[in-house]
Formats: structure tokens, sequence, C-alpha cells
């Protein structure tokens, strides 16, 4: 390692925007580094979106800065920035071919036919489209023009490229498969990337780093592994739908607070058996009560519904080998200490 | 009763019987007379095709012209209009609030033919009109002729720029909004955009709408007629002068242009109609 | 300071817009200052404002009679239209795709044989041979009916485009109702807007057409445009008035049409 330290390929800062009188953007801080992949994460109308397009000079803001490569993009054009952008519809040429298509950008920046295609060659290779390069968009698949889209975006070796949604208009057998083998390629070619997203699967199993947004904020900025054990706020927790959160006013012993809650996974609520030990340390750990409310049989496992004696909805999930738990039943359950976290709010 | 086709086709049965008595019947009736003389002349040798209408058509310079003018004066407008149309529907599609304002007015301009027009434009510039006289002011001549062929395609153009702003709206609206973000995050200036991308395909419409536009300028009567009366020199005036015009009639040579006209505006609507078909198919 | 793509919208789309501004205010402008003035014959300016001509051609029985001929034939052309055209156009959209394919066609047909042409053959067939016994006005009807297909057909079809009325259909045959109830219940109702914008329309459109009215009725009838184009050279001022208060009618319907749509659209949607 070098002592001196690269310059981010994305700086955003305080990004602000305001839209129809709306604040949509309040002041968002941003950095990727080189060849570093970011899903932004969040419900629909939190600005993830707007973000992505002010970065791509699509939109502009009230106030902020935009660096990209270094430089200072805040004014300039979309021509201009050095990016590429994959659309949520793919916003193909429906009248060029498939090499036409990713050959466009190459011609824009004056580099001639040769060039253009033997770039966009590479490119479809690349893609695995060789065989579709003289048909239009309308024959092909939801998923090759996805890749169509992706190899146009990538023709002119942006330093950053920009996805909205990439893998939503998708058909969900084909989802999972494409995503993966996009992330092998971006790994590849080390291509710096920023993603917006919906989907809480897509964000974690794709990034390097999730930064989850609500009301033109970013909550947190962290690693996939860090935001399951650390959520920064219960919006956060609540968010990622993954924990269990007890209200710290009645926790017992040493875990009683003013106020907030504690946070734990749901993997980490178990079901004390009857005459079972309990906790192996029951000073830091807790034991509650709960009565079973309905039982989901999910794909990949069973979710049950519970509510616990202090009025906390608890999740549990549980195999579908195991015995099914029946309505109204009361159960008493366990979580270790070190799963554990204190919430503020 | 159900909704099928049977009822569909006894409801429309009335229609269909007045547009063949009242549109069919007239012309057929006058185009195939015509057509049976001429055929008749051309079998039976010179005598006979004395009386054939197309003789006066041929000899007679005037009726080419008119021809000619109708010609000229369609492609001319057309394509006049066709330009500040599609600028226009663009200019438009950005500037939503102003949309239904200005949506009001281009109805108005397209309504405003024939007669209105006419008025208006003698007041501004007939030989007493205002633009006129600021122009003798001033000391430039207006290029304008109200009595002649440039009188009559700025009158033509008058209504057919709003009508093709008003028909290219709806095909400059639906192209995808994503198009033009795309090719800027591509590096491509807006003219570069519009090259290869917006216009291929916008294509299709601006065919179609094309073949319309000259369509209604080719049979544009009122306009013409309430510029210069009969001597408005344009098939359309024609056809009509020499049936109820002030020399003595000559209603054969009318039907004859009325089949001539015909001819045109089918081969340029059908013409044009296969083309955007092609070209649609192209993109799909 | 924004910087957001405009879609190529340049200087040369909005160059256009305003000639085209240009084309569609001048000569309306003209025509207004001419009719309100007192007199625009000795400097470039016109003097005197004065509703006079305005006042004078409304009481002239001469305008009176031909703007009451011409509402009530354009009326029953219109009606007309409304009835054959209307209804045929909409059965075809439901229940029968080649007769669709017809009346498209039938559609195009104005365009090809365009009003000067009808009214010449009209007066040709209808007046010139059997001129006798028909009625000049029965005649002008007939005629100028078809012509007025187009503006219907189209206007029907913009419509059950928007409205999406299969799912209708079915869902009202899956509920047990008849199709002649659906119909009168469901589709007549939805569709009743659009139907009343299309016969305004026509009706707009057959009042301001000039080549039937003036060579089939010329002689005996007289109805408004070929009343205008007469009163230019009897008096300017009384002929741009006349028109001005024809125009302002037209577009005040046009608008009131456009924002009744609109209106019924946001209602029926969500």
């Amino acid at each position: 390692m070098d002592g001196m330290e690269r310059a981010p390929e994305l700086v955003v800062t305080q990004a602000a925007l305001q839209l129809g009188g709306r604040p949509v953007l309040r002041g968002v801080d941003l950095a990727l580094q080189r060849g570093e992949l970011v899903a932004l994460l969040g419900a629909s109308g939190c600005g993830k979106t707007t973000l992505l397009r002010s970065v791509a000079g699509l939109q502009g803001l009230d106030g902020g800065r935009i660096e990209i490569g270094g430089q200072d993009r805040t004014q300039a054009p979309p021509q201009q920035r050095g990016v590429g952008v994959v659309f949520q519809q793919y916003a193909l040429f429906p009248n060029l071919s498939v090499l036409e298509n990713i050959k466009f950008g190459v011609l824009c920046d004056g580099r001639g036919q040769a060039e253009a295609t033997r770039r966009a060659t590479a490119l479809l290779d690349l893609v695995g489209l060789q065989a579709h390069r003289d048909q239009r968009p309308a024959r092909l698949s939801g998923g090759q023009r996805q890749r169509v889209a992706l190899a146009r975006a990538l023709a002119r070796e942006p330093s950053l490229l920009l996805m909205d949604e990439p893998f939503s208009a998708l058909d969900e057998n084909f989802r999972v498969p494409l995503r993966r083998s996009f992330r092998q390629l971006q790994r590849q070619i080390d291509q710096t990337c920023l993603i917006v997203t919906h989907d809480r699967e897509e964000a974690f199993e794709l990034a390097d780093r999730v930064a989850v947004m609500f009301d033109g904020r970013i909550a947190q900025c962290a690693a996939p592994a860090e935001l399951w054990r650390r959520p920064a706020s219960r919006q956060v927790a609540e968010f990622l739908g993954a924990f269990n959160l007890l209200a710290a006013d009645v926790a017992p012993g040493a875990l009683l607070r003013g106020g907030g809650c504690w946070a734990a996974p749901i993997e980490a609520l178990q079901v004390v058996e009857e005459g079972a030990e309990a906790l192996a340390d029951p000073a830091t750990g807790w034991t509650l009560r709960a009565r079973v409310l309905a039982s989901h049989f999910g794909q990949q496992r069973v979710s049950v519904e519970l509510r616990s004696e202090a009025g906390d909805p608890l999740q549990l999930w549980r195999r579908h080998d195991q015995a099914p738990l029946a309505a109204g039943q009361l159960l008493t359950l366990q979580v270790a200490g070190p799963a554990l976290q204190h919430l503020p709010q | 009763m159900t909704l099928g086709p049977g009822l569909a086709w006894a409801t429309a049965l009335p229609l269909l019987l007045l547009v063949a008595a009242a549109i069919g019947l007239p012309f057929v009736w006058r185009g195939g007379a015509v057509l049976w003389t001429c055929v008749q002349g051309l079998a039976g040798g010179v005598g006979a095709a004395g009386s054939c209408a197309a003789h006066d058509l041929v000899s007679d310079r005037y009726y080419l012209q008119a021809l000619l003018n109708t010609l000229g004066l369609s492609l001319a407008s057309t394509a006049i209009a066709l330009v500040l149309g599609l600028g226009a529907a663009i200019a438009l599609a950005g500037l939503a609030p102003l949309r239904r304002p200005a949506m009001v007015l281009v109805n108005l301009g397209a309504n405003f033919a024939g007669v209105p027009l006419a008025l208006a434009l003698t007041l501004l510039f007939g030989s007493q009109g205002i633009l006129s006289s600021l122009a003798t002011r001033v000391g430039l001549p207006l290029p304008v002729d109200l009595q002649g062929l440039g009188g009559l395609l700025l009158a033509y153009v008058a209504f057919q720029a709003p009508l093709a702003t008003l028909m290219l709206m709806s095909p400059v609206q639906m192209l995808d909004a994503a198009l033009p973000e795309a090719a800027a995050t591509l590096g491509a200036s807006p003219h570069r955009y519009w090259a290869r991308v917006g216009l291929p395909l916008l294509l299709p419409s601006l065919v179609e709408v094309a073949s319309l536009l000259f369509a209604n300028a080719a049979a544009a009567y009122a306009t013409p007629f309430a510029l210069s009366g009969t001597a408005a020199n344009v098939l359309a005036v024609r056809i009509a002068a020499l049936v109820s015009g002030d020399i003595f009639a000559q209603p054969e040579l009318s039907s004859l242009l009325a089949l001539v006209l015909f001819a045109l505006l089918v081969a340029v609507i059908g013409g044009a109609r296969w083309w955007a078909a092609r070209l649609r198919r192209e993109v799909a | 300071m924004s910087t957001g793509v405009r879609a190529g919208r340049g200087l040369a789309s909005r160059l256009a817009l305003l000639l085209l501004g240009l084309l569609v205010l001048l000569p309306p402008l003209a025509v207004m200052l001419y009719a309100f003035s007192e007199r625009w014959d000795r400097s470039l300016w016109p003097e005197g404002a004065t509703l006079q001509w305005l006042a004078e051609v409304a009481a002239l029985p001469r305008v009176r009679a031909a703007v009451g001929q011409t509402l009530w034939l354009s009326g029953v052309c219109a009606l007309l239209a409304l009835l054959l055209g209307g209804t045929a156009s909409l059965l075809a959209r439901l229940a029968a795709p080649r007769l669709l394919a017809l009346l498209d066609a039938l559609a195009l047909l104005p365009y090809a044989i365009p009003p000067v042409v009808v009214a010449i053959g009209a007066l040709e067939l209808f007046v010139g041979q059997w001129g006798g016994w028909l009625d000049l006005r029965l005649v002008y009807v007939a005629v100028a009916t078809p012509l007025l297909f187009p503006l219907m057909h189209k206007t029907l079809g913009a419509a059950l485009e928007q409205l999406d009325v299969q799912p209708l259909l079915e869902a009202g045959r899956t509920l047990g109702a008849s199709d002649l109830h659906l119909l009168r219940r469901v589709l007549l109702p939805l569709l009743a807007p659009a139907l009343a914008a299309g016969l305004l329309l026509c009706w707009v459109t057959a009042a301001m057409e000039f080549a039937i009215a003036n060579l089939l009725l010329g002689g005996s009838v007289e109805m408004l445009q070929p009343l205008l184009n007469g009163l230019r050279g009897v008096n300017g001022h009384q002929s741009a008035a006349l028109v001005v208060m024809s125009l302002a009618v037209v577009t005040a319907l046009g608008i009131g049409v456009e924002g009744w749509m609109a209106w019924n659209a946001r209602r029926n949607s969500w």
C-alpha cells in the first residue's frame, strides 16, 4: 500500500435540491473510491433516483458540489462528465442496431468508425451478445436489452457507471443470475459504480457499501456486514426488516434504559424448549415471553408473528421441518447478549 | 341484442348508403362519363378525340399551370409548415404550463382559414395594408404580392403551420423522454441526437402528417377564392369555376380536373401510408 | 444553477414556436383591430375605438338570416354525423374489426374527394339533372355530412382509447348484464362527453365551411361564410366585426369542450 491515498472517483458534498417546494435532497454527502460499487437503497420518494440523476448531470442542484475523477463537475452538462448511465427502462435507441447503439457514445467523442466498431465488438464479447449485433432492440429479451444498455454505457470507458434500478424490469428468474454475472464483470474491469435500488437483497448482494437513504438524507453508508451488525438508527433497522426491536424501558436488569430500543437480528431470537437450559449468560441476555399470532410459510423458512408481553411485535424464523406453532400459544424466547444493540430512538 | 358484427354493420348501413349516394354517385357518374368519352375518343380516331376534355387540358396552358401551381403551393406550404410545426411541437412539449393556452391558439389558427384569413391578409399585405405601408415608409419593398403566388403561399402557410403543430404534438410527446437523456450521457449534442435518433423515430409520423397537409393544401378552395376570386389559378378554383363561374361552363373539363386531383391525392396519401408502414416495420 | 437536459429543445425550436405564434396571432389581431376601430385608412394605427360595427352587423337582417340558416343546417349535419357516423364508428370499434377497416378508409375519403369536388358533383347531378324535385338544403345536408365523418371517427377513437372499455364490457357480461343494458348504463354515459365534443366540433366545422355553402347554396340560401366574403366588398369593418364574433364563439366553444373533456377524464380515472 503506498502512503498516498488515491483521490476518490466520486465526491458529492452537501447536495441540496428542492422540487415543487418540497426538499428532495437535504445535504447529501457521499464518496466512492475507484473500483467500488455502492448501492443507494431506499423506499420510493426518498430521493435516491434524484441523487443519481444529479450526479449524471440530468438534474441540477440548488446547492452542493459534485466532483468526478477529481474535477468539479457541478455545472457541467452530462456530455462532459465522463459518466455512463444505465436507465431503468434501458432507453435503447429503437432505430439503431445493437452494434450501432453501443458505438453511439464512442462516435460522439469523434473517435472514428473503426475505433468505435473495435471497442463495441470488445464489449459485445464482454456481455456475450455477439450473435445479436445487427438486431434491433425490439427483437431482444429484457435481459439482453439490459446487457446492451450496460455495454453502451461502458463503451466510452467512463470513470463512473450509474445505474437506475437496472434489474427491476427483469423477470424474477433472471434477476439473480444477471446481477451476479454483472458483479463479476464489474470486479473484472474494476469499474466504479453507483446503483440505485429499492430491493434490499439486490443491494446487499452487489454492493461493497450500501447507502441507506430516507427522506433526502443518507442515514448510514457502510458495508453490508456492518449494516447487519450495527444499524445506525431505529429507522435503518426497521427498513432493513431483519431485526426485532424491543423497548428498552421494560428490559430486564442491566439492559434497562430510559428510552430507545434494543435491536437484535431475527435469527438471534430462539425458542426456549420446555425444561431446557436457560441462557448461558443471564446477565447480558434477555429472556421474554410472547404469544404466537400467526405462522407464515415462506419459500425459505417459516416466519412466525408474535407479540411480547410488553407489547412489542416480534418475528421468529423457524425451519419447515420444525414442529409448527399454533396461534395463541405462549412461548418463552431468549436473545443472547452479544446480539443486542441499543438504538437511541 | 348482442354487441356483435351484425349489429355494427346494420348500424353502419345508413352511413354507407349516404356516402355512396352523396359522394360516390356524383363522382363516379361524372368521372366515369369523362373517362368513357376519352376512351371512346382514343378508340374512335381523330374526329371523336376532340370531344374528350383531355384535349382542352393539354392544349390550353392555363389548366396545366393550375395543376403546376397546386403542386407547387402544396409542396412548398407543406414543407414550410412541417418545419415550423415540428419545431413548435418540440418547443411546446417542453413547456408544459404553456401547452393548454398554446393549443387553444393553435386551434384558432387552424380554423382561421378561408375568408377570415383572406380578410386579415388583405388588411396586412393588401395594397393599402399596414405592413405594405410600413414597408414603403421604411423603403423596403414588401416581397409579398397578395394577388400572386407569393401571397397564396403565405396564406397557405398561415393555416398549414398550426395544423402541422396540432398533428405533430402527439407523436412528439410519445417520444421516450429517456432517449435524449441517454444520448446526452453518451456525449451527444442535441443536434446529434435529433439527427441520429429523434428525427428517424419521428419519420413515419412526419410522412403521414406531410401527406395530410399536402391534401389539405391541394384541396383548399376558400382561401384562394377569397383572396383572388376565380383569378386564383389552382385546381380547386378551376374545378369550381368551370361549372359555376362567369365564363361559359365546361363541365367535362371540370370533371377531368377533379379526377386528376383525386388521382394525385390518392397517390400521395396512399404512398405516404405505405412508406410510413414500412418505416415502422424497420424499427420493430 | 440548473443544468438539466432539455431534450434538444434549443434555439431552433423556440424560433419555430415564435414564428408560429406570429402566424397565428397577427391575422386575428389585425381583424380585431379593424373590427373595433372607426377607420384605419389614414395612418399606421387604427383610429377611434368603437363597437358600432358589431352593433350594426348584429342588427342586419341579412346577417341574422344567414346566421340562423347556418346554425340550423350545420346543426342538422352535425347531428346526422353523430347518429349515423358516431354510432357506426362506436360499434365498429367495439365489435367489428372489418367494418372498422372500412370506416378508417371512409375517413380518408374527404381528403381524396375534397369539399369543392363534392359540391360541384352535387351541383351537376342533384341540381343540374334532378334539380326539379330535390330541395337544395336537403342536398346540402346529404353532401356535407359524410365530410364530417372523419372528425367524429377520430374523436371517438381517441376517447375509446383513453377509456379502455373492453375490460368493462367483459366484467359487465360476467356479472350477467345484457349488452343492451351495458350500452345504456355504462358505455353511453362514459362516452357522452366525447360524443358531445364530437358533435360540437362537427357543428363548428360545418358552420365554417365555405366551398359547399358557396357553390351549392350560393344562389338560394345565404350562409355565413359566403356572406362574410360578400360583406368584405360592401363594408370591411362590418365583415371584420362578424368574423370576430363568430370566431369568439368558436374559440369559446373550443375551450369549453376541451375543459369539459379534461374534467371528465380526471373524474373517470384514478
